[in-house]
């Protein structure tokens, strides 16, 4: 498929429709078919190259969804937020019709593709997608007729999952290696087979499967009919060849148990001159038992004291502290009560000082008569004693002083740990106890053995275990002829049976019958074979793909000289091979690289003829490579639409060193009234004048 | 690291050099603790302290194949992150004198050596002879 014109209505930034909608030309006058479309961020390259997307499979990714994302944009304004396809300021204006138009050439006729929305009847200002209707047609421009099935036509010449390997955002680019980093990942597999047209081919085998598989429902239908007697004499000879077998395999079980029989009797007839020795070992071991529990007993009492010890030296001072702390709260108490009494004091100082005054009681509220001569004086004389008395406690009260004393009754009741090592003592004499017998059985165990010279001890040991695994597999193998007994016995049984039924004759196999088991043999061997081509094919892909991609990525890369493959392993894991044939990490520009190599690789291998679209294809490379990647890219047979961002490529440069490649180059520019609009302004034309 | 180093090196607690390997024999009962030496080194100081053991710096013998043993740093190790406040422990139990100018840690030190000699003494190294501490800390024992 090779694109002709793109026409914008209404599409995002591009408001426009009739005369006045957007156009993008791609036919070149003499085949030209690249364009290069130049504009700065947010001016609307990205608008542009899914405007191919919308047309095409009727849906436009949101930027942040990523290359495996599944995140739409709206189609009118709406609570999402999300950027929506049809123009704000048309919106905004009350125009609600917005849409694509694509021509292009297809296996050598001319199409035009239109996909549009407009507000669905009775609506007068639609909010949500479901208030809009889409209008979608194809028309062979050649023959004026329209496809029927449209979405069909659309998937034939390019699937949607496929999409991606076509029409990429450079600033995305490292997403695409890091797919083919995962080799868990199925989707990304699933993907790579599409694209190499694996998926037909193992449509193919199912296909061979599952007319095996009917042929074997009709071979069973005639089978259940078939002579009785014929599946008789084949029931026959396998029942005599697995008797003969089993026979022979029974014959080879009682010549092993001969064998262990003899090896036992030797074994017993040694150590029965051996009974005192035996007897010897027997006591020794129990000895070595006795002392290894010892052992394990002292291990644990000892593990449990010493969980008893963290804390106790909080314990072990804690009768100091007690003494310490009682001081300390009887001073803090007495400090208390000072403060109390002082308060205590103001209240009385007040009540006085109303009395003298004829003022309200402070306690009760009732009227204080005025006091007398001598009764003032006595008053007076209340008063300097309580206020002696509170100057006294002032300077009692804050002696030593309170934060001292509560850092100290702090400090204190931190470490005060009243533990008991009572268990420490109990666990002591179990210690002691079982340190005892540890001793008692050491002194049994040396006793033993001086008794038993060591050469003697281990022959008996030896002779001991060899009793025990020949007795073991004497059980195992009679226990085995038992069984296979038993089977022959079985096997005799059915042999009578099946010589009783021959009596009734055999018969041959009918036509229908015999053709149905050739048919099904020959489908088995068309799958085997084409089994057999789909891995070889699949191999042959592989190796394809891993050529295509070395030979473009060694001729972009500066540093080529350093590398000599790229290698794509059967589970598509990717990696960068050096000189030395070790994987090399490289830089993330080298990988950017190779991520642009294995999509051109993927695409030519592929067999599908689509036109590679690049939004900001040097966002993750540096300019040395993409000078050599575009260079590359426009030179090759594939048509090629880039974006490049001003810094990447500089309008007058890209014109002058890749105009002449291409059918047209294109600025993108804000309109310089309405900033939601961009301009479309055509700088180099090669195009075919209509 | 040389003594000197240890004496200017700010709050560390130390052990003589006398007990070092002791110390790290002593340790190996207080598994069940996150820093054995630590809270071995703190049992031997409460039985220095409890017993009145302070052993000052400048008698500890000298050993020529043993360096003073380094157990913790005071603030935040020794004293589990601030939990403990040894200054204020060691003046409400008047452990020092009041013209004593001897650091905290020095102070804790010196009965940590003390605390260790009568460990030594009464062999509680080995766990057989822990009946010992009923004689010496009563009060640890609800019988008595």
């Amino acid at each position: 498929m090779r694109l002709l014109e793109i026409e914008m209505t209404n599409w995002q930034p591009y408001k426009g429709a009739g005369k006045n909608a957007h156009k993008i030309s791609l036919d070149g006058n003499n085949g030209e078919k690249n364009v290069i479309i130049y504009g700065q961020n947010a001016h609307g390259k990205t608008a542009l190259w899914q405007a191919i997307r919308f047309a095409m499979f009727g849906r436009v990714l949101t930027r942040i969804s990523g290359v495996n994302g599944k995140s739409w944009k709206p189609l009118v304004a709406s609570d999402t937020k999300d950027e929506p396809l049809l123009n704000v300021t048309a919106y905004d204006e009350g125009i609600y019709d917005f849409g694509v138009t694509i021509k292009f050439e297809h296996n050598g006729d001319e199409y035009e593709l239109n996909r549009s929305y407009s507000k669905r009847s009775g609506i007068s200002i639609p909010r949500r997608d479901s208030q809009m209707e889409e209008t979608f047609t194809i028309r062979n421009l050649d023959n004026g007729r329209y496809i029927q099935e449209k979405q069909k036509f659309v998937n034939d010449i390019l699937p949607e999952g496929l999409a991606r390997f076509f029409m990429f955002d450079g600033e995305r680019l490292m997403e695409y290696r890091n797919l083919f980093n995962d080799t868990k990942d199925v989707h990304l597999r699933n993907y790579i087979e599409a694209i190499l047209r694996f998926p037909v081919l193992t449509q193919g085998s199912e296909d061979f499967e599952k007319m095996g598989r009917t042929l074997k429902g009709q071979i069973s239908k005639h089978a259940s009919k078939h002579n009785k007697g014929q599946a008789a004499i084949e029931d026959l000879l396998d029942t005599e060849s697995e008797l003969e077998l089993q026979n022979d395999i029974l014959i080879d079980f009682k010549e092993e148990l001969s064998g262990y029989n003899k090896n036992l009797g030797a074994v017993n007839e040694w150590l029965k001159n051996e009974e005192e020795g035996k007897r010897l070992l027997e006591q020794q071991e129990g000895f070595k038992n006795q002392e290894n529990q010892a052992n394990e007993e002292i291990e644990s009492i000892e593990k449990n004291m010493s969980k008893a010890l963290p804390g106790a030296w909080r314990a072990i001072i804690s009768n100091k502290i007690e003494i310490r702390l009682e001081r300390l709260e009887k001073e803090i108490h007495r400090q208390k009560q000072q403060t109390q009494r002082q308060g205590e004091i103001k209240i009385e100082l007040g009540h006085l000082e109303n009395r003298l005054k004829g003022k309200d009681c402070l306690a009760c509220g009732t009227s204080l008569s005025k006091p007398s001569r001598i009764e003032e004086t006595q008053i007076l004389e209340d008063k300097v004693e309580l206020q002696n008395e509170h100057e006294l406690l002032e300077k009692e009260r804050l002696d030593p002083d309170p934060d001292y004393l509560y850092k100290r009754q702090k400090a204190l009741t931190t470490v005060k740990n009243d533990m008991k090592l009572d268990m420490l003592i109990s666990l002591e004499e179990d210690l002691l106890r079982w340190k005892s017998k540890k001793r008692e059985a050491k002194q049994n165990f040396d006793k033993a053995s001086k008794n038993v010279s060591k050469d003697r001890a281990s022959k008996i040991a030896e002779n001991t275990v060899k009793q025990r695994d020949l007795l073991k597999k004497i059980g195992a193998v009679e226990e085995r002829i038992q069984t296979k007994k038993d089977i022959i016995q079985g096997l005799e049984i059915d042999r009578d049976r099946y010589q009783g039924i021959l009596g009734s004759g055999g018969g041959k196999k009918p036509t229908v019958y015999r053709k149905a088991e050739i048919k099904r043999d020959l489908v088995k061997n068309l799958q085997d074979a084409w089994d057999a081509a789909t891995e070889i094919h699949r191999e042959a892909q592989r190796q394809n793909v891993e050529r295509e991609a070395t030979k473009v990525f060694l001729s972009l890369s500066n540093k080529s000289h350093l590398y000599k493959k790229l290698s794509i392993s059967e589970t598509f894991q990717l990696s960068i091979i050096n000189n030395q044939d070790k994987n090399d990490s490289a830089s993330p520009g080298q990988w950017g690289l190779v991520a642009y190599s294995i999509l051109d690789a993927l695409t030519t291998c592929s067999g599908i003829t689509f036109p590679l679209v690049i939004d900001t294809p040097g966002r993750s490379i540096d300019d040395e490579h993409l000078d050599k990647t575009l260079e590359y890219l426009l030179n090759s047979k594939k048509q090629v639409i880039v974006f490049p961002e001003g810094s990447e490529l500089k309008p007058d440069d890209g014109d002058k060193r890749f105009g002449h490649v291409c059918a047209a180059t294109y600025q993108l520019s804000q309109n310089k009234v309405d900033a939601n609009i961009t301009d479309i302004i055509l700088r180099k034309t090669n195009l075919r004048s209509n | 690291m040389s003594e000197n180093d240890e004496q200017s090196s700010g709050g560390i607690i130390t052990c003589s050099a006398e007990f070092s390997k002791y110390l790290d024999k002593f340790a190996e009962l207080f598994q069940g603790h996150n820093a054995p030496k630590r809270e071995a080194a703190r049992f031997a100081m409460a039985i220095g302290i409890q017993k009145g053991l302070r052993e000052k710096r400048s008698e500890w013998k000298k050993s020529n194949n043993q360096k003073i043993a380094t157990i913790a740093h005071l603030y935040g190790q020794f004293d589990d992150k601030g939990r403990f406040d040894f200054d204020s422990l060691f003046d409400v139990l008047e452990l020092k004198d009041n013209d004593d100018n001897t650091p905290i840690q020095h102070l804790i030190s010196e009965y940590v050596t003390g605390g260790m000699r009568y460990i030594k003494d009464n062999e509680l190294d080995n766990l057989d002879e822990w009946s010992r501490m009923k004689n010496d800390f009563p009060h640890l024992f609800s019988e008595n």
